[in-house]
């Protein structure tokens, strides 16, 4: 069998026709690949600093990621203005020539009011109450959105895998005890715990308000893993394993957990999902990113004093749709997923 | 409640969106507001007509007491010392509103009093035939109990106890005389004796002071007495029949507890409130716009603007590194932009200040000028302090030591939230790098008093206009006192040790003028700006003003609607 027939055969591939057929979970797909790419690309995307510039006798690639020295009270208006092409200075623009904390200070035009300022042809979102730029802060907020969901959850699935996996195949005290202290940690609201935590903490930072949803949320893991232990556990094909003398932990490693990561992995998306939207509720009650970061949750809470008077209906419509698509692509995404992974619904 | 208006972003959106598309309802008139609305000052017709007695009188209050305690730390905060006092529970005098801006002592409990001639010793006589909430009467026994209720090392008191640091002693010869010695004259003494002490009944001060039936419950001898308190919805109070006194006109007093900004500025617009305080300055200026949209609140409400006697100021603690050399505070100061800060984010209603007494007394040196932003200048100090990039990594160092200082914020204030993310870009410029870190309310209190911090913002306030600054700048308060950025200077000192000395306020105001150029000069703080009430009163009320002292409910009614 050549490596491309294997891959045909092969569970993934499987997965994806299933997956392909369901033109919602496409959608969902496509969603989230847009939102990975803005993460990723978010200072080429949005930037007061050019992606290169040849100025002062000088070239500069990607000041957006390093910030020269040479160009920190520079932006890109300003560069604008004073680049001179007759002696080979050029500059290649970001898509929106704002960064996530410019400031009404640095505004290529004088302001006349203070801001919050709606949405016109220079800032397509419209911006804060600083006059920073809704779409540059969006689109870096995703970075904290996608990094918050997918580190948290990828803590609490290893916690969970681990635990569900030694309480399925090993049992007893085992099994009573990983079962009890899920029964515990249940218990806790989330919200609340993340909360407490973060006022005991002297840091303010991304990484306890992962590590806090990693450490509370493992649960479902644990028990979808140990329930799916548990059946697969006294099959033939794990009698066999062990007839045949492979070790503990060779069969929960090799024959066990493949089998019952499907599941897994459809917890798992809708947790990305949850978290996303625990980091927007903490960000919305100022305890999530640390200023100036732009979030979207953050951006909420300012909105949430411009409702009427006087209204800034673009703060809560476009970081509110962020969230809204994040979190439904996420969540279709998981449907689809967990459609293609189950038996009964295959072809 | 509110994370679940969080998660429900995307509900609100969609029901945003609807709202949009709406067909616009046939424009109704503009409705534009009157010189006077707009500069929130009240009209003259508000002080006239005659006074009618009854109807209830509701404000909105935005913070929730842990208890109603006046003399307890814990429970004294700046918003119920202003509606209890005066209202509920009364002093030995009062500061006369009517005397603006010099607010006077007028006698209240007391019928008058007497200072010796080297000002250390104080006789009051007490009024007589006054009655508490609870039916007893008032005598010398009470304002005794209260003194050493405020005097016992075991209460919480300590801020009240802080009046009393050089008391000798005490006495009640008889049931309506009250005698206070000092161990060395002080200007505020006896104006802090006389009208800080919340007289409340002996036998209500029996027992555990952190559980005593009138934290909850507070029996005073004013001219509302205490109803009910609802957590976290209202405190009520109704007039009290058998006041001493002249009787109220309101037959009701109650005190809305709205927490949420946005949440109150809706409940006003419904019209709940005959009084609106704390209105946000971004909402101030938006219902000035002419549309037809604020008739509610043009044609409903007056509106008031009323500078407070208090001073916003950022502070660098001098135990830090950076923060020890005068030249860096200046530089620091030069960076903050002043005019764009006024025009953006509060909107013109907030006042620069450099001054830390009230803005309106002989105690500011008007010659004082505001440091420019200066964002050059601020570099060339920087670089004299010793302040400048070696190692090319675009942070300011000096001996090895990178320029990089945390800013402990307090999440609720919201101009704070504005401003901070500002001065770290500014900073940043210069190659000054500043994080941000959040702490609420008590934690950040504790880590002030325990000099926890790098830089942080704070605001003093004084209901009096006379004040002390001694416990804020004064070397000695470094330790236990409000001096939490360690500033020591011995000419300020000095200046300070003699404004406490010196009885005749001309001589004083020209000390403390002193003192303020000489505060301004070391920038001891990054003085910042006086904050203006921003309250709105419904048209149908009458007798309100607005002092120092907050308002004077005592002569408030109600015009009946014909």
């Amino acid at each position: 069998m050549s490596a491309a027939q294997k891959l045909r055969g092969g569970p993934l591939f499987r997965v994806w026709r299933q997956l392909r057929r369901r033109r919602l979970s496409l959608v969902a797909l496509g969603v989230l690949a847009v939102m990975f790419l803005m993460a990723l690309m978010a200072e080429q995307l949005a930037s007061d600093k050019p992606v290169a510039v040849r100025v002062d006798g000088a070239t500069h690639w990607f000041p957006n990621l390093t910030d020269p020295a040479a160009l920190r009270n520079e932006n890109v208006h300003r560069l604008r203005s004073r680049l001179r092409p007759e002696l080979g200075e050029w500059m290649i623009e970001p898509l929106i020539p704002y960064g996530p904390f410019q400031t009404y200070a640095e505004q290529p035009t004088q302001p006349t009011s203070a801001p919050p300022w709606a949405p016109d042809g220079e800032h397509f979102l419209g911006t804060d109450e600083l006059g920073r730029d809704v779409l540059a802060r969006i689109v870096h907020g995703t970075r904290v959105s996608l990094t918050v969901g997918f580190v948290a959850v990828s803590i609490y699935v290893a916690i969970g895998v681990l635990l569900g996996a030694l309480a399925g195949y090993y049992g007893g005290a085992v099994d009573a005890l990983v079962s009890r202290v899920t029964e515990v940690m249940m218990t806790f609201p989330t919200l609340f715990f993340i909360l407490a935590v973060l006022g005991l903490m002297r840091v303010q930072s991304m990484v306890p308000i992962m590590v806090v949803i990693g450490l509370t949320r493992w649960t479902d893991v644990c028990r979808l893993v140990r329930a799916e232990v548990l059946r697969l556990k006294r099959l033939e094909f794990v009698e066999a394993a062990r007839a045949l003398g492979a070790s503990d932990a060779r069969i929960i490693l090799r024959h066990l957990l493949p089998n019952a990561m499907g599941p897994v992995m459809v917890a798992a998306t809708f947790g990305v999902a949850g978290a996303i939207l625990i980091e927007s509720a903490l960000s919305f009650l100022g305890f999530g990113v640390p200023p100036p970061t732009a979030s979207w949750g953050e951006l909420l809470t300012q909105a949430h004093r411009y409702v009427v008077h006087p209204g800034a209906w673009w703060l809560t419509l476009f970081p509110g749709l962020a969230i809204f698509l994040t979190v439904t692509a996420f969540n279709l995404a998981g449907e689809g997923l967990r459609d293609a992974l189950d038996p009964r619904l295959k072809e | 409640m509110r994370a679940a208006i969080a998660a429900c972003g995307a509900l609100l959106v969609l029901a945003a969106c609807k709202k949009e598309k709406k067909p616009a309802p046939p424009a109704p008139a503009a409705v534009v507001p009157a010189e006077t609305w707009k500069r929130g000052e009240l009209p003259l017709e508000v002080q006239l007509g005659a006074p009618v007695n009854g109807g209830a009188f509701t404000v909105r209050i935005w913070s929730e007491p842990a208890g109603l305690n006046r003399l307890h730390d814990q429970m004294a905060e700046g918003w119920m010392i202003k509606y209890l006092t005066g209202n509920v529970y009364e002093a030995l005098a009062e500061l006369d509103r009517d005397t603006h801006p010099a607010y006077e002592l007028r006698p209240l409990l007391a019928e008058g009093w007497t200072e010796s001639p080297d000002h250390k010793v104080l006789t009051v006589r007490l009024r007589k035939g006054v009655k508490f909430h609870n039916g007893e009467p008032f005598t010398s026994k009470d304002v005794k109990a209260v003194l050493e209720a405020v005097l016992d090392l075991q209460n919480l008191t300590t801020n009240l106890r802080s009046y009393f640091t050089d008391l000798e002693s005490y006495e009640a010869p008889d049931d309506y005389t009250f005698v206070v010695r000092w161990k060395k004259p002080y200007f505020l003494a006896n104006r802090n004796f006389l009208t800080s002490m919340a007289v409340m009944p002996a036998s209500a001060l029996e027992g555990d002071f952190n559980t005593l039936p009138v934290n909850r419950s507070p029996i005073g001898t004013g001219p509302f007495r205490f109803v009910s308190w609802e957590t976290g919805k209202a405190i009520t109070f109704d007039r009290n029949d058998s006041y001493w006194g002249k009787r109220p006109h309101l037959d009701r007093l109650v005190v809305r507890i709205v927490k949420d900004h946005t949440v109150a500025t809706q409940l006003w617009e419904r019209g709940e409130f005959d009084l609106m305080t704390l209105i946000q300055p971004a909402v101030w200026k938006s219902i000035e716009s002419g549309d037809a949209k604020n008739a509610w609140a043009v044609e409903g409400y007056h509106r008031i603007y009323f500078l407070e006697n208090i001073y916003f100021w950022i502070g660098w603690n001098e135990e830090r590194p950076f923060f020890k050399d005068r030249r860096v505070r200046e530089a620091l100061a030069r960076l903050y932009p002043t005019e764009s800060v006024r025009d953006n984010i509060d909107l013109g209603l907030e006042l620069p200040t450099t001054c830390p007494y009230y803005r309106e007394s002989d105690s500011c040196d008007s010659t004082v000028e505001r440091l420019p932003y200066d964002r050059a200048g601020a570099k060339r100090l920087l670089a004299e302090a010793g302040w400048k990039d070696t190692n090319g990594d675009g942070v300011l160092d000096k001996e090895g030591v990178p320029f990089k200082f945390t800013f402990l914020n307090n999440p609720y204030s919201v101009r704070m939230g504005k401003l901070v993310p500002l001065l770290q870009e500014e900073f940043r410029k210069v190659g000054i790098e500043m994080d941000i870190e959040k702490a609420e309310t008590p934690v950040y209190i504790a880590r002030m008093r325990a000099h926890d911090f790098d830089a942080a913002s704070m605001g003093w306030s004084s209901l009096d206009p006379q004040q002390d600054n001694f416990q804020i700048f004064h070397s000695s308060q470094s330790k236990g006192g409000s001096n939490y950025v360690s500033y020591a200077e011995p000419e300020v000192d000095r200046l300070l040790e003699e404004i406490r000395v010196e009885f005749d306020r001309k001589k004083r105001n020209a000390l403390e003028r002193r003192l303020h150029r000489r505060l301004y000069e070391d920038q001891v703080y990054l003085f910042m700006t006086n904050r203006p009430y921003l309250d709105a009163v419904k048209k149908h009320v009458r007798g309100i003003k607005p002092s120092l002292a907050w308002y004077d409910l005592r002569k408030t009614w109600i015009q009946p609607s014909k």
